[in-house]
């Protein structure tokens, strides 16, 4: 489990990042961390890992400090960063020289992942694509069998089959006392993956449901028609009509849309918050 | 469950070593490489054109060990001057002190060595190569009290570049040899101010100034004599593990 306690963290004195931050983060999900550029979302993931420090309140994960970076704490972590370099090694070198170090590293299943995303063993990681590149990573990441995986924007950078791929291998991948947080802007790409939502901004956390309370609460409507009686909390114009987010009454359910929640989130924070809070 | 410890484990130590040369191998092989071949051919000429003259390895010797020596230290902690390649160096499941001992053990240790071995392995090579014999007392600058005096110094003044490599985060060597400069400076100034507000002169010519000041024997000793071992002592035994600990602070310290 990880525990964020009233951090506060700041590039800049004057303007604070977070300023208080709180969020509980419990295994068994994979969290979307969603957010406007610069609302905080790498910062935060930042945090988790111990690779930057909050001026003041604490970041746990399962008991240990975060900014200690401490071994056994640090075996429990894998970050695959947006931007990386990787040494001029061979992949089979990489993983002999860096395995050991996580000792519930799986052999097998890294082999398999390599196998299933195309990558040779032979071939020297500085020549390896962007894409083949994070693929690299994220199998050497699920092979440590880290309980805490910190993504950002995972799906950058991969081509169709392999968004694909990545969605199939981390909902295989996922054991029931790991936590995965992916920060991402590629909602779409991630949409069947993603459960419970985050979405910040401006630093702050404004919404931290599941998929199933807000496929409760709301209705999700991609071409909508108005009718008269419903509560249209949001609404956007696109091509051939409307697409809505609306209060849902009946006992229908629909798709979640990323997208649209996001939108509707950042638009109207207190609304969307009060269907959930005030359900009467 | 195993009960780790996650202060200092040898066997970390060692796979995070074996993780920083193999990973950076390729960059190290050929400076080693570059080194040894450029000396190993100005040598090949000398011995060449005047096969019973010794060697002159001193000038070279006191340069690779400093002057490349203070380099490589500078450059020890590269990972983490990159943003790209720290992430995955400060997540890596090794404590801070096997960190530095690990950069300490690299380049106050084994690049000592290596020079030594690498001057070795030159001398060899070229006598080898010309089927000249080696002339008697060839090796002996090796075994010297000066060369034992210079591993020493460098011992001690390598600390102050290590930390410079985890302090500054880009041209580090350039900026602890600037840091370096300052600091002699203004210790200079401070020291001048000091005997001129003591001894009244800033003509200082070793132990005379003491000794013409007529204080008394106390002050005089202490001056000439229980001062210059405090500063001795400081240097030969503070400077290294002072510089570690600073060292090891900024690695505790650092953030990406």
């Amino acid at each position: 489990m990880i525990i964020i306690e009233n951090v506060v963290f700041a590039y800049n004195r004057k303007k604070p990042l977070f300023n208080g931050l709180s969020l509980r983060l419990e295994k068994g999900n994979i969290y979307g961390l969603l957010g406007k550029n610069g609302a905080g979302k790498t910062t935060l993931l930042k945090i988790i890992a111990g690779l930057v420090f909050p001026q003041s309140g604490k970041c746990s994960l399962n008991g240990f400090e975060s900014k200690d970076r401490i071994p056994e704490a640090l075996e429990d972590i894998y970050i695959l960063p947006e931007e990386f370099e990787l040494p001029s090694i061979k992949i089979l070198q990489y993983v002999s020289l860096n395995a050991p170090f996580y000792t519930r590293f799986d052999m097998e299943k890294f082999n398999n992942l390599i196998e299933e995303f195309q990558l040779d063993p032979q071939k020297k990681l500085n020549q390896l694509s962007y894409g083949q590149k994070k693929k690299f990573l994220l199998a050497f990441g699920l092979s440590t069998n880290a309980r805490l995986m910190l993504m950002d924007e995972p799906t950058n950078g991969l081509d169709i089959p392999s968004k694909s791929q990545f969605r199939k291998v981390i909902a295989a991948s996922m054991e029931a006392d790991q936590i995965i947080i992916i920060s991402t802007h590629q909602v779409r790409d991630l949409q069947s993956l993603i459960d419970p939502v985050i979405i910040m901004e401006d630093g702050k956390i404004i919404f931290n449901r599941g998929i199933e309370d807000i496929s409760h609460k709301l209705l999700f409507e991609p071409q909508h028609k108005k009718e008269a009686g419903e509560k249209i909390l949001y609404a956007e114009e696109v091509f051939g009509g409307q697409s809505a987010v609306l209060l849902n009454t009946s006992k229908r359910e629909t798709r979640v849309d990323l997208e649209l929640l996001f939108n509707a989130v950042i638009s109207q924070p207190k609304a969307i918050n009060d269907v959930f809070e005030n359900p009467s | 469950m195993e009960n780790k410890n996650n202060t200092f484990s040898l066997k970390r130590l060692f796979l995070l070593g074996k993780r920083q040369i193999i990973s950076n191998y390729s960059g190290m092989l050929i400076g080693f490489a570059g080194f040894t071949g450029i000396f190993l051919i100005v040598n090949l000429f000398t011995v060449y054109y005047n096969p019973g003259a010794k060697l002159n390895l001193e000038v070279p010797f006191y340069l690779i060990l400093f002057i490349v020596g203070y380099v490589f230290t500078s450059i020890i902690f590269a990972e983490v001057q990159s943003p790209q390649k720290s992430i995955p160096f400060l997540t890596l499941p090794v404590s801070n002190l096997e960190r530095l001992v690990n950069a300490w053990l690299l380049t106050a240790i084994l690049f000592p060595i290596l020079v030594f071995l690498g001057f070795a392995l030159v001398i060899g090579l070229v006598y080898l190569i010309l089927q000249v014999p080696i002339p008697r007392g060839t090796f002996e600058f090796f075994w010297s009290a000066q060369v034992l005096k210079a591993f020493i110094l460098y011992f001690i003044t390598q600390s102050v570049f290590l930390f410079g490599a985890m302090y500054f985060r880009k041209h580090n060597f350039l900026k602890t040899i600037l840091s370096l400069f300052v600091i002699q400076s203004v210790i200079g100034l401070v020291a001048a101010l000091v005997g001129y507000l003591l001894f009244g002169t800033l003509n200082f010519d070793g132990n005379e100034i003491v000794t013409n000041a007529a204080l008394s024997p106390g002050l005089e000793k202490f001056f000439s004599e229980t001062l210059v071992d405090i500063v001795k002592f400081a240097f030969y035994y503070l400077t290294v593990p002072f510089f570690l600990l600073l060292t090891w602070f900024g690695i505790k310290e650092r953030e990406v």
